[in-house]
């Protein structure tokens, strides 16, 4: 009797539920742990068989189990034991299911029949809550990578592409079976890279969350530079498991700095240009003023000393401040390009007639230079801004004499196809080198900007007179061979008739 | 007898002003459009009593000719040089010239500076 009180003490303390079934599967004993995990009472328990419609057990995946997958009857059937079945557990007074883990056995008897079946549970509804967790947040974790749009990629330690997500393969070109199992650095790393990237391995510069600027190479051979953000996964013993690593593709980030780059350094090359030609435009400026202030000075003490003041001085301080005051609406007519105010005042004009009286006044100015000029029988009417276009024609003129040797000819000449005119002017100079013929209509530039360029001016000329031309819907040109001489020209669309 | 004076400037306007100028002050002048015509000068003229040099010139400038004047005449005619340049000072001790005034300078300026430095 001591030995059954025992027993029974020791069944009810266990942690564990145990139900005893006889053979026809109807409860014979059960502990107050089985009857805590089952919710029931043991009145409501005994004498009851396994069939009974209060039963109700779900298998691990929470589907229905059928009566016979319940163990005492699988014992009953097949006489073995079961071990370690995962049952959930349905009670009408709780919301989730109790989760236990289930063993049963068969007893048998001197005829080897069954005549009990024991089965115990053990709790594992908070085992299976915390593994349901780990499992969704799991699923989280993996459908958050899943829809980044930064690459991610799983590396183990050997090297081998363990997972990638779909902004990867979609960055690379590559499918995720391409990636997964092959070993770094191929396929995505350019060959030239791999020696950094040993490098950077072997010197174990891969730390957690360091960033790496690499350059990547997609399937289809083009490359693009990304970021890396390693982070080490190592186990319990500190030993490195796998690298994971977000990827950026900073390609646009990079074109924009380059972009950022070149404007930079435009405007400073614009600044260095605009400083040098204020130097070249204060330098200009102060050779004719102060010639003009020392005749000036020169009259002045002529008057005082009562000597008298010739024609010849006065004509001398004209030509200086003739010489200002060309500068002056040089610098005037590029501000005005610049900002694109230069208005145009348009009228119908014989432009033949204009370049010959152009001609004449360079004749009276250098009357030694032979000008030649066949001027058509009839006039050549165009809808231009007259003043712009004899600047443009003065422009050209002066600058074939400027750069061409004292006794040679100027050829001024006019042709017109159906709907334009070109007017050129041939000089028998130096020639300009291809080289510098590029850089003659950009403002601020002379041909030769040596000290011995006497010719003065600010390199304007010809920018001014291109920007005139192409106002007027034109183009202007050069044409030129070493030792030969030049001929610069301006085609301007005809009237429409 | 009147005093020589050498004037070395390429920009003809303002060496035929001064040449205009210093001929009221009684001075006799000679004129150069570079260091190379001056040099070509001397050898045909006497020694001015002072040289008036430019700095900036093509064919040969006023360093250029400096060198060349003291190499064969020595300090035998004082030299002050024309400058535009922020270290006129500077400029002068350079090529070893007596003064210097810096451009633009007014006429009674460039008559003080010829006193003091004439031979």
């Amino acid at each position: 009797m001591k030995l059954q009180k025992e027993f029974d003490h020791l069944f009810e303390n266990f942690t564990t539920g145990v139900v005893f079934h006889d053979a026809q599967s109807q409860v014979i004993f059960a502990n107050p742990e089985a009857l805590r995990l089952l919710g029931l009472t043991i009145d409501q328990m005994l004498g009851k068989n396994a069939t009974d419609p209060h039963w109700r057990f779900i298998r691990e995946d929470e589907s229905l189990m059928p009566l016979n997958e319940f163990p005492v009857n699988q014992v009953l059937a097949s006489g073995k034991p079961i071990k370690n079945l995962v049952i959930g557990i349905i009670r009408s007074d709780l919301t989730r299911p109790v989760w236990a883990m289930c063993n049963a056995h068969p007893e048998f008897d001197q005829a080897e029949n069954i005549y009990q079946v024991i089965v115990n549970f053990t709790d594992v509804t908070d085992r299976r809550n915390a593994t349901d967790q780990l499992k969704s947040s799991l699923q989280f974790t993996k459908d958050l990578i899943g829809s980044m749009k930064e690459g991610f990629i799983v590396i183990d330690s050997q090297w081998i592409i363990q997972d990638v997500n779909p902004a990867f393969c979609l960055m690379t070109g590559f499918s995720h079976e391409e990636l997964v199992g092959q070993k770094i650095p191929y396929p995505y790393w350019p060959a030239e890279e791999v020696d950094y990237l040993k490098g950077v391995c072997d010197a174990k510069v891969l730390k957690v969350r360091e960033s790496l600027e690499l350059i990547f190479m997609r399937k289809d051979g083009t490359r693009f530079p990304i970021i890396a953000s390693p982070s080490l996964v190592k186990n319990a013993k500190g030993e490195i498991v796998s690298y994971i690593s977000s990827i950026t593709d900073i390609s646009e980030r990079k074109e924009a700095e380059l972009k950022i780059k070149a404007a930079l350094e435009e405007s400073k090359s614009a600044a260095i240009i605009k400083s040098r030609f204020l130097d070249t435009a204060a330098h200009e400026l102060r050779t004719p003023v102060s010639a003009f202030s020392l005749l000036l000075q020169l009259t002045q003490k002529k008057l005082e000393q009562g000597i008298a003041v010739e024609m010849p001085i006065l004509i001398r301080m004209r030509k200086q401040v003739d010489r200002i005051s060309d500068l002056v609406v040089e610098l005037m007519d590029v501000s005005r390009l610049e900002r694109g105010v230069l208005n145009l005042k348009l009228k119908k004009t014989d432009i033949a007639s204009m370049i010959a009286s152009c001609l004449d006044d360079f004749r009276l100015r250098a009357p030694k230079r032979p000008m030649h000029f066949i001027q058509p029988e009839h006039p050549i009417e165009i809808t231009i801004d007259p003043l712009r276009i004899n600047q443009v024609i003065s422009n050209l003129i002066d600058n074939a004499l400027k750069y061409s040797f004292e006794d040679t000819p100027i050829k001024v000449s006019i042709t017109t196809t159906q709907t334009h005119l070109c007017v050129s002017v041939k000089d028998q100079g130096h020639g300009i080198t291809e080289e510098k013929q590029k850089d003659l209509f950009a403002p601020f530039s002379r041909g030769s900007d040596d000290l011995t360029d006497k010719s003065g001016g600010l390199g304007l000329g010809l920018f001014i007179s291109r920007e005139i031309i192409t106002l007027h819907g034109g183009t202007m040109g050069v044409r030129s061979t070493i030792g030969e001489g030049s001929t610069f020209y301006f085609e301007l669309p005809l009237d429409k008739k | 007898m009147n005093k020589t004076i050498l004037i070395i400037e390429d920009e003809e306007e303002i060496l035929y002003t001064l040449r205009d100028f210093l001929e009221i002050e009684g001075y006799q002048v000679l004129t150069a459009l570079n260091g190379f015509e001056a040099i070509q000068l001397l050898e045909k003229s006497v020694m001015p009593n002072l040289i008036l040099l430019d700095m900036k010139m093509p064919i040969m400038n006023g360093w250029e000719f400096a060198a060349a004047f003291l190499a064969k005449y020595d300090h035998q005619c004082p030299i002050v040089i024309t400058t535009a340049a922020g270290d006129a000072a500077q400029r002068a001790k350079d090529i070893n010239a007596n003064d210097w005034i810096s451009k633009p300078f007014d006429l009674d300026t460039l008559l003080e500076k010829i006193k003091q430095n004439e031979l």
